[in-house]
């Protein structure tokens, strides 16, 4: 009898170390997914379609590119939540820049102007960028502080520019080709987006200075004491990913085909949901590209499928948040039981 | 003429807000010389050992090493010039393997080659082998700080400065861990020992400097230090009957 009871457990112990297996390995990502593109193919009629899933790609790319900068300080056991109002002054800088320069030319310096605007909202971001990096290498503000302060002093700064109002009047051909754009049957801004995952995977696997990225957030002292100028590589993660935002928000603002001032609110708490959903450690140190990159687009997805199924995006606002939460919970039980089976 | 000393600290001061915490602390100590700062609580050890690994400046003072001033160097600078740390609290990467934690400052020093056959001897020093591919968050606590030890080695420093490095050890640990220090020295490497464990002090046999208020209180053999009825009475307080090896004056 008892014997019996003891196989019968020890069977379930086994199902349950095979089930934690395929778990550990694949994270909760993969599971979400499966979830979700199952409920909204029955849900809807729509969702399974080469051209939804079109759409969908098309959507993730803002986001996909904002998660992976947002990784990128993660990493280093930082936060930035300035990446939302770097949208805002990227594309309001850019496209004053790029109007002014092309009606002063006459309406004649179309690529000119495109890249003079494009180059002036870069430096608008990366400034942004370097002054998270100063506060938060030199002078140790903790990433929350710093960049929520510079989140508003920024937004400051882009309604005090505009009024509040958009800018119009830039060349056609910056929306034509970065916003609406195609190359071989797929839009512009998948293709530098694309262009952006190899770059991000490059840097972060491949050169010391992404090395030095997981090192920060593994352990700052250690880092330290084998040699990394912590100061420098904790400054440079914050324009790297002011950098990959400003990419982003360019793109953003060529579909728009305005300047704006309110956009990209999200992008704060939609980037951080996307590298948690996609098991990066808030904590710093782990994460992997491509679990992130399928994280934000798990995200659009979901939005796109509850869009489908006329869900309000005040109840999606809900679901984004729980999902989130649920994310963290599984990948705090994925660490402890992966630290178990490698002892 | 007298060899360059490898560290030299002269009159160094360091003070927070109205506490003076470091105070004309002048220190000499030779390559290959192992010497161990004592101290009660508070005699201003912690903020010694910050000023010499780099992590605060001086306000006043400066700090040579191997005759070049680096008063002002930040510690990843000390760290390629040779002064290797290790921490109390551990340093390391719990969640990489072993392996990876010493690759981290080898990368530095040597070519792909030559990082396996020092990481292989890494290992054998620190009594880890076979361990090089454990995720370093399952070790035991006393391998951890061996680790620690280790990556500090791994920079080839020709200073090595170890707060409590028997922290949390068993006493065959401990005495692991002092042979592997006087292995080290003996190599010529200098190596500056802050200490509240007596017992492991006395068992380095080592010069020791006294810190009382933020200046240098006593210094001489350990025996002496012992001996010192003044050093008794400022480590003893109100206990007075306790000899001072045995006062394990351990943080929980």
């Amino acid at each position: 009898m008892a014997g019996a009871m003891r196989k019968q457990v020890e069977l379930m112990g086994s199902i349950e170390r095979v089930a934690a297996q395929v778990f550990v390995r694949g994270g909760v990502l993969p599971w979400f997914l499966v979830f979700a593109i199952i409920i909204f193919t029955f849900a809807t009629e729509s969702f399974m379609t080469g051209q939804n899933f079109m759409l969908v790609a098309r959507q993730a790319t803002y986001l996909v590119m904002v998660a992976m900068a947002q990784m990128v300080v993660l990493l280093t056991a930082g936060l930035d939540l300035s990446v939302g109002v770097i949208f805002a002054i990227v594309s309001v800088i850019s496209s004053m820049v790029m109007v002014d320069h092309f009606n002063a030319s006459g309406k004649e310096a179309v690529w000119g102007s495109i890249i003079l605007g494009s180059l002036a909202g870069l430096g608008a971001g990366l400034i942004v960028g370097a002054i998270n990096g100063v506060g938060v290498a030199v002078f140790r503000v903790p990433p929350f502080i710093m960049t929520l302060a510079m989140s508003t002093i920024v937004f400051g700064i882009a309604l005090t520019i505009t009024g509040g109002t958009p800018i119009y009047g830039m060349p056609e051909e910056f929306a034509g080709v970065f916003g609406y754009g195609s190359a071989l049957g797929v839009p512009v801004p998948i293709w530098i987006t694309i262009g952006f995952v190899v770059i991000t995977y490059v840097l972060l696997a491949w050169t010391r200075m992404g090395r030095y990225f997981y090192a920060l957030g593994g352990n700052l002292k250690a880092s330290m004491l084998s040699g990394i100028s912590t100061r420098y590589y904790l400054f440079m993660a914050y324009v790297v990913c002011a950098a990959i935002t400003t990419v982003s928000a360019l793109m953003l603002t060529a579909r728009l085909e305005s300047g704006e001032s309110n956009i990209g609110s999200d992008y704060p708490l939609n980037s951080i949901a996307a590298c948690a959903i996609g098991g990066v450690s808030l904590f710093g140190g782990t994460g992997r590209l491509a679990n992130v990159v399928l994280g934000a687009i798990f995200i659009i997805l979901v939005q796109n499928g509850m869009n489908l199924m006329r869900i309000g995006s005040y109840q999606q606002m809900i679901v984004v948040g729980i999902l989130l939460v649920l994310a963290v919970i599984a990948d705090n039980y994925r660490q402890k039981v992966l630290l178990t089976l490698r002892d | 003429m007298a060899a360059e000393p490898l560290l030299e600290t002269r009159a160094v001061s360091k003070r927070f807000g109205g506490v003076q915490a470091v105070s004309e602390v002048s220190l000499k100590l030779a390559p290959g010389e192992l010497r161990c700062i004592i101290g009660p609580n508070g005699a201003g050890k912690s903020t010694l050992f910050k000023l010499l690994l780099g992590s605060i400046a001086p306000d006043e003072g400066t700090i040579h090493f191997q005759g070049r001033d680096v008063t002002r160097l930040q510690p990843h600078e000390r760290a390629h010039l040779g002064i290797g740390v290790k921490f109390q609290n551990l340093a390391v990467y719990n969640a990489l393997t072993v392996r990876h934690n010493l690759l981290l400052p080898l990368r530095h020093q040597f070519g792909s080659r030559e990082v396996e056959d020092e990481i292989a001897r890494l290992l054998a020093r620190l009594n880890l082998v076979g361990t090089e591919d454990r995720l370093v968050g399952s070790l035991a606590h006393g391998q951890k700080q061996w680790l620690a030890i280790g990556m500090a080695l791994a920079m080839r420093p020709k200073l090595l400065l170890l707060d409590e490095p028997t922290a949390g050890m068993g006493t065959e640990e401990s005495s692991a861990t002092g042979a592997l220090i006087q292995a080290v020295t003996a190599e010529g490497v200098g190596a500056i020992v802050v200490e509240h464990d007596m017992a492991f002090v006395r068992e380095l046999k080592a010069p020791v400097t006294v810190l009382h208020y933020g200046r240098v209180f006593a210094e001489g053999s350990f025996a002496a230090i012992e001996a010192h009825e003044e050093v008794r009475r400022i480590y003893l307080g109100a206990a007075r009957s306790e000899r001072p090896r045995r006062l394990r004056n351990r943080q929980p």
